[in-house]
């Protein structure tokens, strides 16, 4: 896997549980929040195995509950491993992101 | 291909057949009318016929569900089934994905979203479900795995056992065993089972020698360490008597061999329908 895509599952990964700690999800409705903060091209097939490796790794909990169109749908909730997770996350990105954004102001060195 | 996916269904039907069987044989030779005993074997038969019913009836609702997805969506379905069916997830991950995906792909069909959007490349999407779940399985799965086995393991040897009560065979197929030992045996094999299947699952991507030998392992080293604690137990004199899983060594080896077809059997067949 590239260095961008090895960083793109961190941030994205980050960005789920971020959504899913402001409220239960489910897969479609992740994906849609997604799509919408600007990760475009986006499908449930490309959330679930992230989804899938949150659950493993206990940041994320599931739960089946009965849909309005058929099929019962599995509702994600964040852990308190997942806030921790989460808070974690926060940091790391704030930190790095004042360190990258010295860099691209920084006129000469 | 309809053999391959009904698996599951037919060996719990032949495991419950065995099971049925093996309480009868028991009604049959018992002379005595112990009530404890008899309710414990009528528990048993219960047990086989409602494991085998709601086999049956998950099977049913399962086929069901799949044929409510359209032609594109259920190629696509049965593809990506098929990819971690051969993986190394356990039956339990599988179980969970192949449920998952079913209700999110009728989902997306009652959107009228397309399979292309929905899920991508296939390969990939197998791919990654398969990386983001294969690994290190807990101690409870490969307890829960390795006591399936086991079980017909058991089972095997019982039947032997009986059948050799019933035709009066030689002592070819001697196999007997007590409560008691069953009850050591079951408690070695707890340790030895996720053992030898953790070697098993790391493996089952590698040579076919080394997938038989671990297969093979299961029972044998099961046997080894019990008979070994046995030993050490009469050593001690706590126990008197004589406690052994088969009393032929020739009836031991004939089980391992018919594992051994079996396997190579069930190896043979899953490969052959995978192709179709």
């Amino acid at each position: 896997m590239s260095k961008n895509s090895q960083m793109l599952k961190g941030i994205l990964e980050g960005c789920i549980l971020k959504i899913i700690s402001m409220k239960e999800t489910y897969g479609y409705e992740l994906v849609e929040s997604l799509n919408d903060g600007g990760f475009k091209g986006m499908t449930e097939g490309s959330v679930y195995p992230l989804l899938l490796r949150l659950e493993k790794k206990g940041f994320i909990h599931s739960v089946k509950k009965p849909s309005p169109l058929g099929p019962k749908r599995k509702y994600y909730f964040l852990t308190p491993l997942g806030h921790e997770e989460l808070s974690d996350f926060l940091l790391g990105w704030s930190h790095l992101k004042v360190t990258i954004d010295y860099f691209i102001e920084k006129e000469a060195l | 291909m309809k053999l391959y996916h009904n698996r599951k269904l037919i060996l719990s039907g032949l495991i419950s057949f065995m099971l049925v069987i093996l309480a009868l044989f028991y009604f049959l030779t018992q002379q005595s009318t112990n009530t404890s005993e008899t309710i414990l074997f009528t528990c048993v038969i219960l047990f086989a016929v409602v494991m085998f019913l709601y086999s049956f009836y998950q099977r049913k609702r399962y086929e069901r569900s799949i044929s409510m997805l359209n032609a594109d969506y259920k190629e696509v379905y049965t593809l990506v089934v098929d990819k971690i069916t051969t993986s190394n997830l356990t039956s339990l991950e599988r179980h969970h994905v192949k449920e998952d995906l079913l209700n999110m792909m009728l989902d997306a069909q009652n959107r009228d979203e397309s399979v292309q959007s929905f899920i991508g490349n296939v390969d990939e999407f197998s791919k990654s479900i398969i990386n983001a779940l294969g690994g290190n399985m807990s101690l409870l799965i490969y307890e829960i795995t390795g006591l399936q086995y086991l079980i017909g393991f058991i089972i095997f040897v019982k039947f032997a056992d009986n059948l050799n009560q019933i035709r009066s065979l030689s002592d070819y197929f001697d196999a007997t065993i007590s409560y008691k030992s069953l009850l050591l045996f079951t408690l070695v094999s707890l340790i030895t089972i996720p053992l030898i299947f953790s070697i098993y699952k790391k493996n089952v991507e590698g040579k076919l020698i080394t997938q038989i030998g671990i297969f093979l392992g299961i029972p044998i080293f099961s046997v080894l360490s019990f008979e070994l604690i046995v030993l050490l137990i009469n050593s001690v004199e706590f126990n008197q008597g004589q406690s052994v899983v088969f009393d032929s060594i020739y009836g031991f080896i004939t089980a391992l061999l018919l594992l051994f077809v079996g396997f190579i059997i069930k190896r043979s067949i899953s490969k052959h329908l995978l192709q179709q």
